[in-house]
């Protein structure tokens, strides 16, 4: 993009220039240091924490937090089943979305209005929780993976999304003259819509990835406890004992020492459960800017 | 063709929910014969520190001798929410065991089938043990009974009395029965030249003195201004404020009946929270408060902040279960705080100043068997063996060569201590406890104490305590029972506003608390709004009516 | 400048379709766009001459594809609509839907003469509305701001970073807000120098509540508004520059109407949540004094149904949610379509 300097406006570009990297500098700060701190937490003793005396360093550093995390036997297939809802949910979802939007982003499709309106609704209106879970026990999904990605149908808000990217942002002139060549809809839709929305495509991609990835109440409710995705074990490892009512845990001592180790489970848990989309995310943050490129040379 | 679909899946649909109504209501009063069964499937809740009903030593042997094989789905986390909607989606196993339904789901899912009445099942063929103690304890018995007779779990409970420490089984008291212990940095008021207090006057001064000197810097070296004169939850069951308030003449322990309730030695049942006292109770603690000697954060504190707290001495008075856990290394500079007189002194002397609240109720809400089980005879016999002391013991709290390690002359049972639980298994004794303890219908009674295995050290620590120091300030020792039944009209009504009730009165209390008592006004509102909005007049007559039965039958 | 002329046109067609079919009553709609920016395909699409039955056979493809996503939302999303009756019904599970009696409003009755039922409407309404107001326009900002960045190293930084508390659970975050706004070292009273516990405060419940929900999300709100903004043609900004247009300038010109539809979208889209307070993050922020602004129905409904498995009750007060909610949609929609008019027409 702009790569030269224009002379004649050199000068309100460098200040704007300091302005908005400032800006973005202060943001940045108020952003990042709870993040930090969530990760300086994880290293100390929780009670120092409570007491204020954690800021920049950790104190009273220990690592036990991830120890017991990673002693955990279930930690392992935690998220090799996250991993595999993911990917899969993340794939269904984006499917949908693109073979659901794409025939609604068409102007002249007879009954159109018909069926955006049939999904709308469903963005406002729901049975409710018992009445979902009785029609995935009555359809068999219980129990299967399937549960987590069928019963939620389409995402109609980022079906929108997709629909009005396919009606305004993808060059007019490309689709006709695919159409005038002799291209099917279809033909139309692999050829040139699919290549053309890829910036769109990878913003999805990270929605439904992210849902999937911290989902846990959907696999809470319908999994039955078989193939328990990662949020839901870092979920069982920090509900500890508490010192609630007539727990008579509490009468054998040692209820110090084992809250500490919950409290401090908690930034772990927290750390272990979002460095891998972290970790990800740049990857496909490069992609976003790849499909930004390759979008602005053809548009 | 849309239609056809439609038609063709909601009639797909009425089917489902037809089928689902056509439960035969077993509960007839019957035994089932069937023993066909002998594999078991059963969903529950395990310690979250559990290393699961698998493989697990002791409920092996007993699946092995009662012939039985158990498939356990068993969590730690959200179990109310996933056993609620299994059973309403007609997914639920052969027994929950552990969930902890309260008498109103017991009564819900009795009376549409879910849940078999096992009273028919109680006999000495099929559980000769369980009979046997619920020939010695009729109690027992009456506490797990629907007021329609019916019986739709099997009796858990712990009864951890001053028993287990040689009080006489008739004058024993629970281990919860002052919940609160109140502790005081004795080395600060040595320092300061102060006595330990005996009026809550007194005790205002201490604090003052606190403060004022920042003891916490001055004495421990902390920053200046780390001094906390007083910290406490708010209405918390073992960290709360609630013990200064014996000064008033009531305790209002959160307690598992209903937060605020008091019986009266003459039989008849009120609520503290719209008692005169309880309004001045809150009037002079608002001026504690306002003087900076209750901490701010007390509202709002999570036990682990207030651990925190104390455990860096910045605190001059708080409440725990015992004093080395909550003060850590500066525990030997604190001494228990005794209840202490009122402002008014003789006024609210002798009415009744720490009152106490009942045990650990007898529960049955802890295995129920449902209408899915063919042959609940297999299953109760295996339940049946849950009901022997040495069983109990080892579900309780760990197989015999691991948490107990040998017997003593006498045959009692010797638990690890915390030493050799550190060196053999790298965990504390409670860790290793809770790896091991199975949630479920687990009746330890009183009697095991003396008889099979001695009680945790904590725990003979505290009740000693309890029996040593804190009794000799209770003067009025009638509580409301915990173990009475209630009609399904009365659980409606406790149902309905309990919670409200509860709920209004706390925030309240905490409003008056921090901001100041309530002027006569605010005061006539309140109680018009408990009554005619929480219910208050309601739940008072239904108290008092399944107390008077319950005394009635004693 | 052809192909800048589109995209400044392109707005209100968009708009007007989706508000068409926010639509309750059924009215024609005008596509604009099509016949501004799209009108040679509009015109390839609707030859005169052909009957609808010939259209609809064109389009089997798309029927085909349109199959799988209808059935779905068919067996999942309305059929258990069916089940919303059991707020008129004492639902009992092994009854059934048929089976279970009668009741009529019992249940919103009882709604209704709970004692603090007032208080978590307005409660919900306000957190609602005032959410909107702040977290919505927030996003925006950040992301023109971003977009203008030229220092691409920079730039990726603080997307990463923004984005990053999105990936935080609720309970993490509340525990967080706990610590740093304690009074006893936390970090806001430090730097303030007073003693104050906030979460006591029932005046400072919303702006925490808010304040956090900002910092969560608004770097993840940005995402959908800087693809968009990568849409914008290099050569604009070019001529733009050219012209002498400052980066303010560019931003109102070139950025904002760019971002406009998207932007309304996500209006709307959000006040059809609007009434979805995230019962997690209140429960979890409440305490006892603070309830008089942290009383939400959310919470409430979340106690009742899924703890205490009072189905019916709490599918009676989720009703009477929605409902509100939708009244919330239309105003919205309103006031939406209102200042889209003023500005576009």
């Amino acid at each position: 993009m702009a790569k030269k300097k224009d002379l004649s406006t050199g000068m309100s570009e460098r200040t704007s220039d300091i302005i908005l990297v400032a800006i973005c500098a202060v943001v940045l700060i108020i952003v990042a240091y709870p993040l930090y701190y969530v990760l300086v937490a994880s290293f100390s003793d929780p009670y120092e924490v409570y007491a204020g005396k954690t800021f920049l360093l950790p104190s009273g550093f220990t690592l036990d937090g991830y120890k017991a995390v990673f002693a955990e036997k279930n930690i392992v297939a935690g998220f090799l089943n996250s991993v595999k809802y993911t990917v899969i949910g993340t794939v269904f979802s984006v499917l949908m979305l693109y073979i659901t939007a794409y025939p609604l982003a068409q102007r002249d499709l007879p009954g159109r209005k018909l069926l955006s309106v049939f999904f709308l609704i469903t963005m406002y209106f729901g049975g409710g929780l018992v009445p979902t879970y009785l029609v995935v026990k009555a359809t068999g999904l219980t129990g299967s993976m399937w549960s987590l990605f069928l019963p939620g149908g389409v995402a109609v808000g980022n079906m929108i999304i997709v629909r009005n990217y396919f009606q305004n942002s993808i060059p007019h002139d490309l689709i006709e003259a695919s159409e005038i060549d002799g291209c099917s809809k279809l033909r139309t839709f692999f050829s040139v819509v699919i290549p053309l929305s890829m910036p769109i495509m990878a913003v999805m991609v990270v929605f439904s990835m992210v849902a999937y990835w911290n989902d846990w109440f959907t696999a809470l409710i319908y999994l039955g406890g078989k193939g328990t995705p990662l949020p839901l074990v870092m979920r069982n490892i920090l509900i500890k004992s508490s010192a609630s009512a007539s727990q008579a845990a509490t009468i054998s001592g040692g209820y110090a020492e084992l809250n500490k180790l919950t409290e401090l489970l908690k930034f772990c848990s927290m750390i272990v459960a979002a460095v891998p989309m972290l970790v990800i995310y740049p990857f496909v943050q490069k992609h976003f800017e790849k499909g930004f490129m390759a979008g602005a040379v053809k548009g | 063709m849309k239609i056809k679909l439609l038609a063709a899946l909601l009639a797909l649909f009425l089917l489902t929910g037809c089928s689902s109504g056509l439960v035969v209501n077993v509960n007839d009063g019957t035994v089932n014969p069937n023993t066909e069964q002998t594999e078991f499937d059963i969903m529950g809740g395990m310690s979250a520190l559990s290393k699961g009903y698998d493989n697990h030593e002791v409920l092996d042997s007993l699946q092995e001798s009662a012939g039985v094989k158990i498939n356990w789905e068993t969590m730690s986390d959200s179990l109310a929410e996933q056993v609620n909607i299994r059973i309403t989606g007609g997914q639920y196993p052969d027994a929950f065991m552990g969930v902890g339904f309260s008498n109103y789901d017991l009564a819900r899912y009795g009376d549409d089938g879910t849940f078999l009445d096992l009273t028919p099942y109680l006999t000495p063929d099929i559980m000769p043990n369980l009979c046997a103690i619920l020939e010695d304890h009729p109690e027992i018995r009456a506490a797990v009974t629907q007021e329609d007779g019916k019986i739709y779990g099997l009796p858990s409970g712990e009864q951890m009395t001053t028993a287990g420490i040689g009080a006489p089984m008739d004058e024993a008291y629970s281990i919860f029965s002052v919940p609160q212990y109140s502790m005081i940095n004795k080395a600060w008021l040595d320092d300061l030249g102060l006595p330990v207090p005996t009026s809550l006057d007194e005790l205002h001064d201490a604090l003052k003195a606190f403060k004022d000197n920042d003891m916490s810097a001055k004495f421990y070296g902390n920053a200046p201004g780390s001094t906390l004169p007083m910290t406490t939850g708010f209405d918390e069951w073992c960290w709360g404020q609630n013990i200064f308030y014996s000064g008033f003449g009531f305790t209002n322990w959160p307690n598992d009946v209903i937060n605020d309730i008091h019986l009266k030695s003459d039989g008849t049942v009120e609520f503290v929270c719209a008692s005169d006292a309880y309004r001045d109770c809150l009037t002079y603690f608002h001026d504690w408060y306002a003087e900076g000697l209750m901490d701010v954060e007390m509202f709002s504190q999570s036990d682990s902040q207030l651990i925190a707290k104390c455990q860096q001495g910045y605190v001059g008075v708080s409440t725990w279960w015992y004093i080395e856990e909550l003060m850590g290394d500066y525990a030997k500079d604190y001494v228990f705080l005794p209840p202490l007189t009122g402002p008014k002194g003789t006024e609210y002397e002798g009415v009744c100043g720490v009152t106490i609240r009942p045990g650990s109720p007898i529960k049955s809400g802890d295995l129920c068997i449902t209408n899915k089980c063919k042959s609940p005879i297999n299953l109760l016999k295996f339940f049946d063996q849950w009901y022997d002391g040495e069983t109990v013991m080892q579900l309780q709290y760990g197989p015999k060569g691991v948490f107990f390690t040998g017997q003593d002359e006498k045959g009692m049972w010797l638990s690890i201590t915390e030493d050799e639980a550190r060196s053999q298994y790298g965990k504390s004794a409670g860790e290793l406890r809770n790896l091991y303890e199975v949630y479920g219908p687990k009746l330890i009674l009183a009697e095991y104490y003396s008889g099979v295995f001695y009680m945790e050290d904590r725990a003979i620590e505290r009740l000693t305590d309890l029996d040593q120091f804190w009794m000799p300030y209770v003067q009025d020792t009638s509580f409301y029972p915990v173990d009475c039944v209630f009609t399904g009209m009365e659980m409606e009504t406790i149902d309905w506003h309990k919670t409200d009730f509860e709920q209004a009165v706390k925030e309240q209390e905490g409003l008056w608390l921090r901001d100041g008592g309530p002027t006569d006004q605010e005061w006539a509102e309140y109680k018009e709004y408990l009554s005619k909005k929480c219910g208050m007049d309601d739940l008072i007559q239904v108290y008092q009516d399944a107390y008077d039965r319950y005394s009635a039958a004693e | 400048m052809e192909k800048g002329g589109a995209i400044f046109n392109r707005p209100n067609s968009n708009f007007k379709k989706e508000v068409s079919l926010m639509k309750t009553t059924p009215q024609p709609v005008t596509y604009a766009g099509d016949r501004i920016s799209g009108a040679g395909s509009a015109a390839l699409a609707r030859r005169p001459g052909r009957t609808l039955g010939r259209r609809i056979l064109d389009n089997w493809q798309l029927y085909a594809l349109l199959l799988i996503p209808v059935v779905l939302t068919f067996v999942y999303k309305y059929i258990p609509m069916y089940g919303i009756q059991i707020a008129f019904r004492d639902f009992k599970a092994s009854k059934g839907y048929m089976g279970s009696e009668w009741v009529g409003w019992y249940w919103f009755q009882r709604f209704f003469s709970s004692p603090t039922c007032w208080r978590m409407i307005k409660n919900t309404v306000l957190i609602s509305l005032f959410s909107l107001l702040w977290s919505f326009p927030i996003p925006i900002i950040l992301s023109l701001i971003i977009n203008q960045l030229r220092f691409h190293k920079f730039k990726r930084v603080v997307q990463t970073v923004l984005y990053a508390p999105h990936f935080i659970s609720v309970m993490v975050i509340c525990g967080m807000i706990r610590i740093f706004l304690s009074p006893s070292g936390g970090l806001l009273n430090l730097i303030l120098g007073t003693q104050i516990d906030f979460l006591t405060q029932s005046s400072a419940f919303r702006t925490i509540y808010i304040a956090s929900g900002i910092w969560q999300d608004a770097g993840w709100g940005c995402i959908i508004y800087l693809a968009t903004l990568a849409n914008v043609d290099p050569g604009l900004y070019e001529a733009a520059k050219i012209d002498g247009a400052s980066v303010f300038q560019r931003i109102l010109n070139i950025d904002i109407p760019e971002l406009l539809p998207m932007a309304i979208l996500n209006l709307i889209m959000a006040a059809g949540g609007l009434m979805n307070v995230g019962f997690e993050k209140v429960w979890l922020l409440q305490t006892d004094l603070n309830k008089a602004t942290s009383d939400v129905i959310a919470v409430y409904v979340y106690q009742q149904g899924i703890e205490s498995a009072k189905y019916s009750y709490s599918t009676a007060v989720g009703l009477f949610n929605t409902a509100v909610n939708i009244v919330l949609l239309l105003i919205v929609n309103k006031i939406a379509s209102k200042a889209s008019d003023v500005e576009f027409v």
